[in-house]
């Protein structure tokens, strides 16, 4: 079993996520069992017998991902949400997404 | 057949068992001295599935565990109960808690007027050391080694009575005040002796009020720090016994939810000097903050 941390804003593994449209419709994994522990969201992937820990950002960007969302409507409503330029919020949210398409917790659908 | 309670179950074991408690009454789980088949395809000495747990160790024996309600043991040539009674009280009876559907930690448990106080953490943190000096300051042994915690009709989580013995070495045993020559030795080669307890035990679940991850330290002074949120799921999760059979069994979502049931009550990382002469220092910090937190 693992424990990974997963925090918004880590810088991102070299993969294409960084090139990808923001037009891209992703969406999480959807089997996961999911947990709020004091401020903290903690995940366990059954299948893989892995657990998350989501800090509070990174909780709120997996709570919009329960529906498909293209990057761009992830990012609109995030720097709405809070106190961030949109050209960190988008470079967070591509680095967020990346670590998570990483871990196989992350469903690409056809861009919108 | 000898007859006990621990962890809430009537047990019928095939041999005596001085760690645990005497009963009467019909047994939830029986365990048998038996030839055991072995697996026909995969591992030859470990499968596990939701119903059926077999595991052999080379020159002890193999273990039967199934659904939570028989367990078999198969000793090797030559070996004795004595030697093989540990993995029966350890492995397997865990295992049975895992096939039941309840929690079982790594740890040892003490009842202190304020409700159990648990202490986790890995083989050689010095669990079973600092119960045994709360003991020796009026509370009294809930279990050792293994603690099973269920939740109350409000799902608050209580600890359950399990083996009314502590696993010491003997310089801790001198500073717990135990007498050496009660000890057994234990056979799992860790050097330890096994002191019973038939007084200052526990008999009913005890609502949980504190818990402490327990981590040897090379400072001279104990040192605590609360965990929090996820942290704390984690290091349950870490704590629970023999976690690396749970997927096996079919039992890690059980374990989630359990450990998030758990996870109501504060967990604090206790990092111990290595000084034994400080027990009853670390005992008595610990009361107090038991007492305190919340």
């Amino acid at each position: 079993m693992t424990w990974q941390p997963l925090c918004c804003g880590t810088p991102p593994p070299p993969t294409e996520m960084s090139d990808w449209p923001r037009t891209t419709v992703v969406s999480r994994e959807p089997d996961l069992l999911e947990a709020n522990v004091g401020d903290d969201v903690v995940l366990l992937s059954v299948e893989q017998g892995s657990y998350y820990a989501l800090d509070p950002i990174a909780a709120a960007v997996w709570q919009r991902l329960a529906v498909p969302s293209s990057i761009d409507d992830l990012c609109t409503a995030l720097t709405e949400q809070y106190d961030v330029t949109p050209e960190r919020c988008e470079a967070d949210v591509r680095a967020f997404l990346s670590e998570l398409a990483a871990q196989h917790l992350l469903r690409v659908h056809e861009s919108s | 057949m000898f007859t006990y309670a621990a962890h809430g179950l009537t047990i019928a074991a095939p041999f005596k068992c001085p760690e645990l408690e005497p009963a009467t009454g019909e047994p939830d789980v029986r365990a048998d001295v038996g030839p055991i088949a072995r697996p026909t395809a995969g591992r030859s000495d470990y499968a596990a599935s939701p119903d059926e747990f077999f595991l052999g160790m080379p020159g002890l024996g193999h273990f039967l565990v199934r659904s939570g309600r028989e367990v078999t043991i198969e000793p090797a040539a030559g070996v004795d109960e004595h030697t093989i009674r540990p993995f029966f009280l350890g492995t397997c009876l865990g295992v049975v808690l895992h096939q039941r559907g309840v929690l079982a930690l790594h740890a040892s448990g003490a009842r202190t007027p304020h409700g159990a106080v648990l202490v986790l953490g890995d083989s050689g943190a010095g669990k079973s050391t600092l119960i045994g000096a709360l003991v020796r300051s009026g509370c009294q042994l809930i279990a050792d080694d293994v603690c099973a915690v269920v939740p109350d009709a409000e799902g608050w989580p209580h600890v359950l009575p399990g083996l009314r013995r502590l696993k010491l070495s003997n310089e801790a045993a001198a500073q717990v005040g135990v007498s050496c020559t009660e000890g057994r030795p234990i056979s799992d080669a860790r050097g330890k002796l096994s002191f019973e307890f038939r007084e200052s035990t526990v008999r009913e679940p005890t609502p949980l009020r504190a818990m402490f991850l327990l981590e040897p330290s090379n400072g001279s002074e104990a040192r605590f720090e609360p965990l929090h949120g996820a942290e704390c799921v984690w290091a349950l999760t870490a704590q629970t016994y023999r976690p690396w059979y749970l997927d096996g069994l079919g039992r890690r979502a059980d374990n989630f939810r359990q450990v998030l049931m758990t996870a109501r009550v504060p967990l604090t990382r206790l990092q111990r000097p290595s000084n034994l002469e400080r027990l009853d220092d670390l005992a008595a910090a610990v009361l107090r903050h038991a007492a305190t937190t919340n």
